[in-house]
């Protein structure tokens, strides 16, 4: 197409010949005309530059190509060009269309080879070296399209190696021969002798002994794993009841061995003196931050500690870090408050829960100096003696960073005994006093009950709890014991 | 009348969480459960009303002019609310730096007052039985030193690896320190055991006692 603009009416361009169509009807609803000779064998000028420019193919291509069908046109080509020249081509067409009904697999007469065809092709590759027909060249454009080998890579080399002269692969060299690897036998080389560790013996030993065993059958196997874990439970079981009988039967026959022979420890003791130095009507502020979870050991401590403080006609503030303990503490202050004749509000009163992060403890002794939250105090220098009940580390670390250090308050504290290992270097610091008093668990409970003479559920649960560790220490005992001599025997054995 | 109800129920949920002896079951499952969701019920009424209707509610609602800075907090809670929604969660960012911050604030200079400068001074003992008061004292103190240092040189990664001034040392004392380390967890392990021992006790002190009555 040369975009050459027609007037209407013009069916065929003037510039290169191309048919034109009016506007808005597709070429698919115009038939086509068939192409006269004329256009067939004279191109316009931008076909030729369009297609193949001559100087753009090698040296005598055209000419040749052109040359050789002249030749075969007049019969003027090589012999065995006019012989295939002579073959009557047309003739088997039509003979091929009039055929009859061909049987399956049978091939017409018409594209069966002539009987000498073989004879044909070899005369013709003689005359063709004869004639000594130069290979064929490739023209410019197309050795431009040629890839350009990339860097670093190594074209592959010529296959090496013979011929094949059998087989399917006959002609083809290089092929993987793979008789030198089965057939050839190769020589041994010697290797120097290794050593093995005493484990790795140790180790090979036990590995041949385990496949020398005898195989056993399925069903005893089976049976010896039901023994093993019968055996397995059995023991559990057995430390089950033990344990079990070791905190009831102490409790039942309502036994009070500890009354009378148990120690109580130093820091239970400076608790007590703390609380026994307080001046009556001393303020104290009491914390209750535990959860059910360690109930059983802080109800105990805060019921003998709170009978304690209303003995001494100390006015007791109450506040909790966690909601559980805000619950619990309150039942067990309005047992003590009643058994002292006090309502809230008279002896003790409680503010109930406060957010248990840095900033909870330092508001409470803030905010009971400010905002008139009790009425009992008017700063932080009227609280005579915080009192710390530690379900956990940090709600005592907390009252002690927050309030103990910067207002310099006395303190006590009781807490469980997984708290204790982490609050005893408080207590044990004597350079500052950061914890005046210490009790621990439901033995420190026991303790203080002891001192204030007046025998609580802690010393009573006291021989039950002698009894369990004095059990506990005995099954530790025992499945050593078993455990060495297991493994005394399987050496002796061994 | 309730208070029976109440030991029962408590007795019950008792002996289903003792249950998981057996083997994991239902039962044990469900006082868990029982457990958890009231734990948290109880959280949140208690924090309605002991610490938002109280401390930020009635403030607001007795004279909003005059307490106003009382918005600042419900703002700041408000927007903690948004972190639920992740395309709104970056309005919560700035309640909590401000958490954070404080918290941090406090955290660290309640640390150095109430812990690590008391403790640096109550490691500074004396050694000597004429000033630390006495042989018993003394030794004592002794252990004090020798475990400090010990724990310390433990977790002192970067010397005693290669040879070098000091490493021989290095290497005994943290071996020493390791030692203390196991001491201190045997510690921690077996008040935990006496921990559950006393809160077994305790259950069957109730379960004998205030559910069974065979225990005055």
């Amino acid at each position: 197409m040369c975009d050459t603009p027609h007037p209407a009416g013009i069916t065929e361009c003037t510039q290169c010949g191309a048919r034109l169509l009016p506007l808005g009807v597709s070429p698919s609803e115009v038939p086509l005309e068939p192409l006269r000779p004329a256009e067939q064998s004279t191109p316009s000028r931008e076909d030729e530059g369009a297609v193949v420019e001559e100087s753009d193919l090698g040296e005598g291509e055209i000419g040749e190509d052109v040359g050789v069908a002249e030749k075969v046109g007049d019969g003027t080509g090589p012999p065995w060009l006019r012989k295939l020249e002579a073959t009557p081509v047309g003739g088997l067409a039509e003979e091929a269309a009039g055929a009859e009904k061909l049987e399956r697999g049978e091939l017409p007469d018409w594209l069966e080879l002539p009987p000498d065809f073989d004879e044909m092709l070899s005369e013709a590759a003689l005359i063709a070296d004869e004639e000594g027909v130069a290979a064929a060249q490739i023209p410019p454009w197309l050795e431009a399209l040629r890839p350009e080998p990339e860097e670093g890579v190594e074209e592959p080399a010529q296959a090496a190696g013979p011929t094949e002269a059998a087989g399917l692969l006959r002609g083809i060299r290089g092929t993987l021969g793979i008789e030198p690897i089965l057939a050839i036998s190769r020589r041994s080389v010697p290797v120097e002798p290794v050593a093995p560790s005493t484990a790795a013996q140790e180790r090979a030993e036990l590995f041949g002994a385990v496949v020398r065993e005898p195989a056993r059958p399925g069903v005893m196997i089976a049976q010896r794993r039901r023994v093993e874990t019968l055996a397995a439970s059995s023991a559990r079981w057995m430390m089950y009841l033990i344990l079990a009988a070791a905190a009831v039967v102490p409790i039942l026959l309502g036994s009070r061995w500890s009354e009378t022979n148990m120690t109580v420890t130093g820091g239970t003791t400076a608790m007590y003196e703390a609380i026994e130095g307080l001046p009556q009507g001393a303020v104290v502020l009491v914390s209750h931050d535990y959860d059910p979870g360690v109930a059983g050991e802080m109800i105990p401590q805060a019921r003998v500690v709170l009978n304690h403080l209303l003995e001494r006609g100390a006015q007791v503030i109450s506040v909790s870090l966690t909601p559980e303990g805000a619950r619990l503490s309150r039942r067990v202050l309005d047992e003590v408050g009643a058994s002292h004749g006090y309502a809230e509000g008279e002896g003790y009163q409680t503010l109930g829960y406060v957010v248990g992060v840095e900033a909870g403890p330092r508001a409470v002794v803030e905010a009971l100096a400010t905002a008139g939250w009790s009425d009992l105090v008017g700063g932080a220098e009227d609280i005579a003696l915080i009192v710390e009940f530690a379900g956990a580390p940090e709600y005592l670390r907390l009252w002690l960073e927050q309030v103990q250090g910067p207002y310099g308050i006395p303190m006590v504290a009781g807490v469980s005994a997984t708290a204790d290992p982490f609050a005893r270097p408080y207590y044990r610091n004597e350079a500052s006093r950061q914890l005046m008093g210490l009790m621990t668990g439901l033995v420190g409970a026991a303790e203080y009950e002891l001192l204030s003479g007046e025998a609580g559920p802690a010393l009573a649960g006291m021989d039950s709890q002698s009894v369990v560790h004095v059990a506990i220490v005995l099954l530790i005992l025992v499945g050593n014991v078993a455990y060495f001599g297991g493994r005394l025997r399987g050496r002796k054995s061994g | 009348m309730s208070e029976v109800f109440a030991v029962w129920i408590a007795a019950i949920l008792t002996l289903m969480v003792y249950s998981y002896l057996l083997a994991d079951n239902p039962l044990y499952r469900l006082a868990q459960h029982l457990f958890v969701g009231s734990s948290v019920g109880y959280a949140v009424v208690v924090v309605v009303h002991n610490v938002l209707r109280p401390w930020l509610f009635a403030p607001l609602l007795e004279d909003a002019t005059a307490n106003w800075p009382y918005f600042l907090p419900l703002l700041l809670g408000l927007l903690l609310l948004t972190k639920a929604r992740g395309s709104s969660a970056w309005l919560g960012n700035s309640s909590l730096a401000f958490l954070f911050g404080v918290g941090a604030a406090l955290a660290i200079g309640g640390a150095l007052l109430g812990s690590f400068l008391p403790q640096i001074q109550a490691s500074w003992v004396s050694v000597l039985p004429g000033s630390a008061g006495g042989g018993p004292a003394a030794a004592n103190n002794i252990l004090l030193a020798l475990g400090t240092i010990g724990t310390l040189s433990y977790f002192y990664f970067t010397m005693g690896v290669r040879k070098g001034p000091g490493s021989g040392f290095v290497r005994v004392s943290s071996t020493v320190g390791r030692w203390v380390l196991l001491i201190t967890f045997g510690a921690i392990f077996g008040n935990r055991v006496m921990a559950y021992v006393s809160l077994l006790i305790e259950r069957i002190y109730f379960l004998l006692g205030d559910w069974l009555g065979l225990v005055g």
